[in-house]
């Protein structure tokens, strides 16, 4: 498709592959039906309500895609996990709540091609039967909820949406529901507790699977804004098609978002595995800034476990050697970065260079998660800020050698011994740094700083303890 | 409040904040109520519960904030206690208890924007709106400016993390933002306050207007109104004076 151009200063890089982005930051393209539709919007959905809504689960799961809002859990796999024989409503949730910092992709598809993600989930919910619908929009967007109410509307208007779409005899009806800037809401169950408006306290695994026990406890699939959107692709594709193509275990397109220290940040859609992270921070990022070098690299997310630039990892060949490589040798995949200790997630990609304090940027990501923790499960609850407490001793140089084990110590006690996945999310990072970057933080501690009371308070408390001479 | 004061009355205390003059006064009206009917339309018979954080969002975006006082209201239009709506207001970062300003910062300081510097612009915002950077703490990250004109709040990610630092004015993000991005935004918030300001006082003046007009009609007088709006002419600039024959356009239609 040679006729589309894009606004100048915004052309995708020519290593990009745009799929899901094909219409953000194009020449003269508005988020509007008209506009959708003149480039062959909604045809996938005549296509597909005419199927079989089994036969669009089959073509998803041969397509080999994968939820993309970080878990990486097959998609179609998840919707054949409603119950056989049940007799509940189905509902169908899609995830907006897009808060993991370094990840900034649903805000371009939100804001620019609402009607992509609408037909995509029209799809989702005619595939799992499902009669109702919820957007979970976070309330960062409130421009992107004027747009996306819109062009329900507008949907609505066109029998996209409604009672007897296209005169298939299926009815839909699709909700927008705005949070309200809490991270947790973008945990499955927590995100269910906060559309049934209770306090979004994730729900305990097993027996709270949404496909199972999920919103008002009926069945209910949650599935990431890229994923709807894939989904939309792979019926455009076919499913063979869209396996074919990209990584074998991870196939299709992925939204990589890069931010940091970067010449060229922003977002770029790549086939799943056709570049390694160099290429992608030296070709389509352009290296680091001027007279820098790159130190450290997040790869998926905040909640990823940091790497290291110059740090040797070791894979095996299809042989059975051993091949010594950097992360830039890494294939951007979901499952290779994966090998090494860390995670691909959102895609959120996060660069240091050689100027950052790792301390500091551990010591901001524990801020963070200190204040997101919801609260439900103590080890996180307290966990977190007594390790926001601690880095921030050690970046302020109140810190002992011993702080460095006792942060990495909290963050092993949190890991593993709480109801969801922020437990390991607000760890990782922890972990990662201590371990990785331990020299740097032991630089900023001294020894006599164990025997200094850490506060005021403390300080206080000490006068009646010793004797005053 | 006294000393004794306990954890829910302390929720149910009111919070003044200098922001509230630029907001309306929480009032249920039949209008508040509908909206609120139709939200909770919106969810499967039997689940109005669900219908608490749109309220929340309706009731914010109208008062400014959540006052005590909406909490029960909030809680009977979704047939759930005070105190549970009391639960989800003390949860979310989002919703406010206290008034904000007429212009809402909210300046992201997570990683990436943190990279980018945006943790830098806090002090100069906070010099710029004439604020204590000290009263911004972990458990109150909003201040308000005395003249309830600006409120600053450092928030976590915003999700534009490319193009940190990210500020959001109301509803409006700017993503790498400078000093003088700021300067500008702030010249631009001033000149809206302004304009907004302009146009009250026309409205005021043309009901006013519109008003003696009613009146001096039903008098049936012709030379009266002349001479009673003279007065009101005097002290008028001329933008409103040149608003005049409108008002009297309309005042005439209604006849």
């Amino acid at each position: 498709m040679s006729e589309i151009t894009y606004k100048p200063g915004k052309e995708p890089h020519p290593r990009e592959t745009r799929r899901i982005f094909k219409n953000i930051d194009r020449e003269g393209y508005d988020p509007s039906i008209k506009c959708f539709m003149k480039d062959g919007g909604y045809q996938t959905l005549k296509k597909c309500i005419k199927m079989e809504p089994a036969d669009i689960t089959n073509e998803v799961k041969k397509s080999g895609l994968r939820g993309r809002g970080g878990a990486g859990f097959p998609t179609g796999v998840k919707w054949t996990f409603i119950p056989k024989g049940n007799t509940k409503p189905v509902y169908l949730v899609c995830n907006c709540d897009e808060s993991e910092p370094g990840t900034f992709k649903d805000r371009f598809i939100v804001h620019q091609d609402p009607h992509q993600l609408i037909e995509g989930m029209i799809i989702a919910c005619y595939a799992v039967q499902a009669h109702y619908a919820v957007i979970y929009m976070r309330e960062e967007f409130p421009e992107g909820a004027r747009i996306m109410q819109k062009a329900l509307q507008e949907a609505e208007e066109k029998n996209f949406l409604g009672k007897n779409i296209l005169g298939s005899g299926f009815d839909l009806k699709i909700v927008l529901h705005r949070g309200a800037g809490a991270y947790i809401c973008g945990e499955e169950t927590g995100l269910i507790n906060s559309i049934e408006g209770v306090r979004p306290y994730p729900r305990i695994k097993p027996p709270f699977f949404p496909a199972a026990i999920g919103l008002y406890g009926c069945p209910t699939i949650v599935n990431n804004v890229e994923s709807l959107c894939q989904v939309r692709q792979v019926m455009m594709m076919g499913g063979e098609a869209y396996a074919a193509e990209g990584a074998q275990r991870s196939p299709g397109t992925r939204i990589i978002g890069v931010s940091g220290d970067v010449k060229r940040p922003g977002v770029y859609e790549i086939i799943s595995g056709s570049i390694t992270y160099g290429e992608l921070l030296y070709d389509i990022c352009g290296g680091p800034r001027i007279g820098r070098k790159f130190k450290a690299i997040i790869p998926g997310g905040a909640s990823a476990k940091v790497m290291r630039c110059d740090e040797i990892l070791k894979d095996r060949n299809p042989d059975g050697t051993v091949r010594e490589m950097t992360i830039f040798d890494v294939p951007m995949d979901l499952d290779s970065i994966a090998k090494f200790g860390s995670m691909s997630g959102s895609g959120g990609v996060i660069v240091m260079d050689d100027t950052r304090s790792m301390p500091k940027v551990l010591n901001n990501l524990n801020r963070f998660f200190a204040w997101e923790s919801c609260g439900q499960c103590s080890p996180c609850r307290e966990g977190n800020p007594w390790m926001y407490k601690l880095s921030t001793r050690i970046c302020e140089g109140k810190g002992s050698p011993e702080d460095v084990d006792l942060l990495k110590s909290v963050a092993d006690n949190i890991c593993g011994r709480t109801v969801c996945a922020f437990g390991e999310a607000c760890s990782w990072p922890t972990q990662a740094f201590t371990t990785k970057f331990r020299e740097e933080f032991l630089a900023l501690t001294k020894p006599i700083n164990a025997l200094k009371p850490h506060s005021a308070e403390a300080a206080e408390a000490r006068k009646f303890l010793t004797r005053e001479d | 409040m006294s000393e004794t004061t306990n954890a829910i009355d302390a929720i149910a205390a009111p919070v003044s904040s200098p922001g509230e003059k630029f907001f309306p006064k929480f009032e249920v009206t039949p209008e508040l109520v509908a909206k609120a009917q139709e939200l909770v339309a919106l969810y499967p018979e039997g689940k109005e519960q669900s219908a608490v954080l749109p309220i929340i969002h309706h009731v914010q975006e109208e008062f400014g904030y959540v006052c005590p006082e909406a909490m029960p209201w909030i809680a009977e239009m979704c047939k759930c206690t005070a105190i549970h709506v009391a639960g989800i207001v003390t949860f979310y970062p989002g919703i406010h208890r206290k008034c904000p300003g007429k212009f809402h910062f909210r300046v992201c300081r997570t990683i990436a924007c943190a990279l980018s510097g945006g943790e830098e612009l806090l002090p100069y915002i906070c010099s710029k709106m004439g604020v204590d950077p000290a009263e911004m703490t972990d458990e109150e990250p909003m201040v308000v400016s005395p003249d309830g004109l600006w409120s600053l709040e450092a928030v976590e990610c915003l999700a534009n993390c490319g193009f940190g630092p990210n500020v959001m004015v109301n509803d409006t993000l700017h993503s790498q933002v400078t000093r003088g991005k700021i300067d500008e935004i702030m010249a631009a918030c001033k000149k809206e306050l302004a304009a907004e300001r302009k146009e009250a006082a026309a409205a005021k003046k043309e009901a006013a207007a519109a008003r003696r007009e009613a009146r001096a009609a039903a008098a049936a007088d012709v030379t009266e109104p002349e001479a009673e709006e003279a007065p009101a002419e005097a002290p008028a600039t001329k933008k409103a004076a040149a608003k005049k024959p409108a008002a009297k356009k309309t005042a005439t239609k209604k006849k």
